[in-house]
C-alpha cells in the first residue's frame, strides 16, 4: 500500500523537477509515511510514498529491473505474488529481492506486457516507465480498490493516487466542473473515468493507459467477471464451493509481514471475514467497529455478540454527531469528491484509531452485497420487472417480503407503496431500469446546479457503449451499475480506501477476489430465488456464526446526516448559511440552494426527506471542497483548512535517477 | 383556495420548486426530479387527509399520479363521486 505521483513535462525546468515531485509526494504522504522516493529522467518525474507491508527491507520504490530500463511506482498489494514469482522465476526472470510484490509486478510486466494485469489477484495502481522507449504505462485493478488520477496541464501530463498531489504542480488550478457535478449528484458518484474537477480524469477500473511517442491509448483489460455459467452441482456442493473460495481469499489476504485486523460491522459479511480470519490467522485477531451514540445507526450489540462468539480482541470506537461534524472537513479533504452521506467520516475516525492501535492492514466485508446480490435494490428490480405480469395478491406478498416494516404501518402504507412500485414498473431511462427509483433523489440534487443538465446523459452513453450490457438481465445490469458506480466511486474509495489511507491503513476486501466474484455469480444463477438475500452465503457460515447474524434483516451502514449539522452548527456551516459564502460556488442555482438550506435548518428532522438530506450533504461537501481546492485562500476559515506541505529531506541515493526522501 | 390551488401549493412547498415553463402542470414530476419515493408516499397521505379521500389499491393501480393535472383530475373525480 502506498501512493504514487508523477508528471511528463516540458514546462518544468530540470532544476525544479525534484522540488515539484517532492511537493506532490508530500501532499499524499499520509498514504505512505514509511519511506518515499522518486525517479527522474528526461521530461519525466515519478515517485512513491510507501507504507511498508510486504518486504519492508527490500521493497523500496521506485524500483527498476536489473538492466535499469524499466522503472515502477506501485500502490497496492498482489496477493498471489508468491505464485507469480515462482512462475516468473521458472521463465528465467531475474529477481533481486526475496519477496517484494512490487518486483513481481515489474517482472510480470516485462514478461507478459499488459496481459500481466489479468494475472494479478490484488488491489493495485501502477506506473511503469520504459526508459529506452520513453513509454509510460498506468494501470488499475479490476474493481477500483486503488485510485489513479491524471490530468493534462498545457502540454504536461500529471498523474497521482490522489488529486491533491496536483496542487503542488506549478500553475495547476482546480475548478469544479458543473456537468460532472450534475452526474455525481445524479448517480451518487462520479462516473468511472471522471472526477468533479475540470480536466482531471480517473483511470477506469480494469484499465491500462499507455502514453507512447505523443500518442495515448486507453483500454480495458478485463470485464467484471460475473458473466459465468451457472454452478453445476448440488446445493451442498455450492455451499462448499463458496466457503472454500472465500477461505482461500482470506488466506491470501493474510499474507503480510505485519499484523492484520478486521473491520467488524456486525453484519453478515464482516462476520464471515472475521470468522475466517480467526481460523487462519497465527494470532488472536483484533476487530474494530464504530458505535454510534445515536441508536438509530448503532450496531454495537451485534458487533459485541460476534466478537465474543469468535473470540476476537474487540475494540469499539464511540462516534457522536459532534465527532462527525468536527472531523467532516478533514474527511472531505481526503475524500476529494462531493458525497451524499456522512458515513465516510466515522470510517475516517475508525482508521485513525486502528493506526493508533499499531495496525497497518485491515480486512473488510466490502463487495459481498454486490457479488451475492445482498442489496434490496436487486430484489426490487426483479419485482418491478415482473410487476405487470403478477396478480395483485402476489404483488402484495412480494412487496411485504421486500419491506417487512409494512406490517407496522397498516394497509394504507402498503397501498401507497403499491402506488410507488406501479410508477416504476416501466423503464424511463434506457438501460437504467433497476436504478430509476434511486435516481429520483439524484434528479433532485442536480437542481443545485444553475445549468440544468441531464444528470444521466453520460451514464446513458456509458451503458449504451458497454460491451454486453444491453443483453444482460435487469438484475445483472443492476449489479454492473453497482460495481461501476457506488462500489468503486464511494464504498471502496471515499468510505474505504481514502478514509483508511488518510491514516496510513491498508484495507483488503476478500469478497473482491475475482474467484469469489465468479463463484458468487455462478451460484446466484443456480440458487438465487429472487426473494432471499445471500441465501447460499448464509447457509455456508450459519453453523459458525451467532444465529442472529444470519437470520436478521440486513441493516445498511449509515451515519447521522443533516441533523448532525443542525444540532452542532459547526463554524464552517457558514459556507452555506451566508449568501456571500454560497455565492463563491459559482455553478450553483443559488436560489434553490438557499431554499434547501433554509428548509433543512428550519424543519424538524422527521420532516426532512432522504433526498433533501442527501442533497444537503452534497451541497456541504461541495462547499468544503470548493474552499479547500478551488478558492484555497489559505485562510483556514471555517475549520476547513487543509494540511500544509510536509517538510521533506532529500538525500541523493543514486546519481542517475533514484533519490530517497525522508522526513526531517 | 380551489382544490387545484391547494394541491399546487402543497407540491411547491413540499418539493421546493415552482410550476413554470419548465415544470408545467403536465410534467411527470418523478422524471423532473421533483418527487421521490418518500415524497410520493407523503403526497398520497396528504391527499387523503386534505380532501377526506380513501385512495384504494384499485385507484393506485389504475391511475398515474405523476403530474399536477393527473393528481388534480383524480382528486376532483373522487370528490364528485363521493
Amino acid at each position: 500500500m502506498c501512493g504514487l505521483a508523477g508528471f511528463l513535462s516540458t514546462s518544468v525546468h530540470p532544476d525544479a523537477t525534484a522540488g515539484v515531485i517532492t511537493s506532490m509526494l508530500s501532499n499524499i504522504r499520509h498514504r505512505g509515511p514509511d519511506e518515499a522516493g522518486y525517479y527522474l529522467d528526461d521530461g519525466i518525474a515519478m515517485g512513491a510514498v510507501r507504507l511498508a507491508i510486504v518486504d519492508p527491507a527490500d521493497g523500496s520504490q521506485p524500483m527498476s529491473d536489473p538492466s535499469g530500463r524499466y522503472w515502477i511506482c506501485f500502490n497496492g498489494e498482489i496477493y498471489n505474488h508468491i505464485e507469480l514469482r515462482a512462475e516468473l522465476a521458472r521463465l528465467g526472470r531475474p529477481f533481486r529481492t526475496d519477496h517484494s510484490d512490487t518486483e513481481v509486478v515489474l517482472q510480470a510486466w516485462i514478461q507478459w506486457g499488459s496481459d500481466c494485469f489479468t494475472r494479478f489477484n490484488g488491489a493495485f495502481a501502477v506506473a511503469i516507465r520504459d526508459a529506452l522507449t520513453g513509454d509510460l504505462v498506468l494501470a488499475r485493478d479490476r474493481y477500483g480498490k486503488r485510485p489513479l488520477f491524471y490530468a493534462d496541464h498545457g502540454d504536461d501530463f500529471l498523474f497521482a493516487s490522489e488529486m491533491k498531489a496536483f496542487r503542488a504542480f506549478p500553475g495547476f488550478r482546480f475548478a469544479l466542473d458543473p456537468s460532472e457535478l450534475a452526474t455525481t449528484f445524479g448517480v451518487w458518484t462520479p462516473l468511472p473515468d471522471r472526477t468533479p474537477f475540470h480536466g482531471i480524469r480517473q483511470l477506469p477500473t480494469a484499465s491500462v493507459l499507455t502514453l507512447s511517442g505523443g500518442r495515448r491509448s486507453l483500454r480495458a483489460y478485463e470485464d467484471l467477471g460475473f458473466d459465468v455459467p451457472a454452478f453445476d452441482g448440488t446445493e451442498a456442493e455450492a455451499i462448499d464451493f463458496v466457503r472454500d473460495t472465500l477461505r482461500t481469499s482470506v488466506e491470501m489476504r493474510l499474507r503480510t509481514d505485519v499484523e492484520v485486523g478486521v473491520y467488524l460491522s456486525g453484519g453478515l459479511d464482516s462476520s464471515i471475514v472475521t470468522r475466517l480470519a480467526t481460523r487462519l490467522s497465527p494470532h488472536q485477531v483484533r476487530t474494530f467497529s464504530v458505535a454510534f451514540q445515536d441508536r438509530t445507526f448503532d450496531e454495537s450489540d451485534s458487533q459485541s455478540l460476534v466478537a465474543e462468539h469468535l473470540g476476537t480482541l474487540h475494540c469499539t470506537v464511540p462516534i457522536t454527531s459532534a465527532d462527525i461534524t468536527d472531523n467532516f472537513p478533514a474527511a472531505v479533504y481526503h475524500a476529494e469528491v462531493p458525497t451524499f452521506r456522512t458515513s465516510f467520516v466515522p470510517m475516517f475516525l475508525l482508521s485513525r484509531h486502528v493506526r493508533d492501535a499499531g495496525i497497518k492492514t485491515i480486512l473488510s466485508g466490502e463487495g459481498a452485497d454486490e457479488a451475492f446480490l445482498g442489496y434490496s435494490l436487486f430484489r426490487e428490480t426483479l419485482l418491478r420487472e415482473q410487476w405487470n405480469e403478477l396478480p395483485d395478491d402476489e404483488r402484495r406478498t412480494r412487496l411485504a417480503n421486500l419491506h417487512p416494516e409494512l406490517a407496522h404501518f397498516g394497509p394504507a402504507h402498503q397501498a401507497h407503496l403499491l402506488g410507488l412500485y406501479q410508477q416504476f414498473s416501466e423503464e424511463r431511462l434506457p438501460g437504467l431500469f433497476s436504478h430509476e427509483m434511486r435516481y429520483q433523489n439524484g434528479r433532485f440534487a442536480a437542481r443545485l446546479l444553475a445549468d440544468r443538465r441531464d444528470p444521466f446523459a453520460d451514464l446513458l452513453d456509458l451503458v449504451a457503449a458497454a460491451p454486453g450490457y444491453a443483453g444482460m438481465s435487469a438484475v445483472h445490469k443492476a449489479q454492473w451499475l453497482e460495481y461501476k458506480t457506488l462500489l468503486a466511486g464511494f464504498l471502496l474509495s471515499t468510505q474505504g480506501e481514502r478514509a483508511a489511507l488518510a491514516h496510513s491503513v491498508e484495507n483488503r476486501c476478500p469478497f473482491l477476489d475475482p474467484a469469489v466474484v465468479r463463484a458468487a455469480a455462478s451460484v446466484n444463477l443456480r440458487y438465487d430465488d429472487g426473494q432471499t438475500e445471500k441465501a447460499i452465503l448464509k447457509k455456508a457460515f450459519r453453523a459458525e456464526l451467532p444465529e442472529w447474524t444470519t437470520s436478521r434483516p440486513k441493516q445498511p451502514y449509515r451515519a447521522p446526516g443533516s441533523a448532525a449539522f443542525k444540532d452542532s452548527r459547526p463554524e464552517y456551516l457558514e459556507l452555506l448559511l451566508s449568501d456571500r459564502e454560497l455565492a463563491k460556488i459559482d455553478c450553483l442555482d443559488h436560489t434553490f440552494a438557499r431554499r434547501l438550506v433554509d428548509k433543512i435548518m428550519s424543519s424538524p428532522v422527521e420532516e426532512i426527506s432522504t433526498k433533501e438530506d442527501q442533497t444537503f450533504v452534497y451541497l456541504l461537501t461541495t462547499a468544503v471542497l470548493n474552499q479547500q481546492f478551488v478558492l484555497d485562500d489559505g485562510s483556514g476559515r471555517h475549520g476547513a483548512s487543509v494540511p500544509g506541505d510536509l517538510d521533506l529531506r532529500v538525500t541523493v541515493d543514486n546519481r542517475r535517477a533514484v533519490q530517497k526522501v525522508g522526513e526531517r | 383556495m380551489t382544490t387545484t390551488d391547494s394541491i399546487r401549493k402543497y407540491l411547491e412547498d413540499r418539493f421546493l420548486f415552482e410550476f413554470d415553463d419548465t415544470i408545467t402542470p403536465d410534467t411527470d414530476l418523478f422524471k423532473a426530479g421533483v418527487i421521490d419515493s418518500f415524497g410520493y408516499v407523503r403526497m398520497m397521505k396528504f391527499l387523503e387527509s386534505e380532501f377526506s379521500l380513501k385512495i384504494t389499491s384499485e385507484d393506485i393501480l389504475t391511475n398515474v399520479f405523476v403530474s399536477l393535472n393527473a393528481i388534480d383530475g383524480f382528486v376532483q373525480k373522487k370528490i364528485s363521486a363521493s
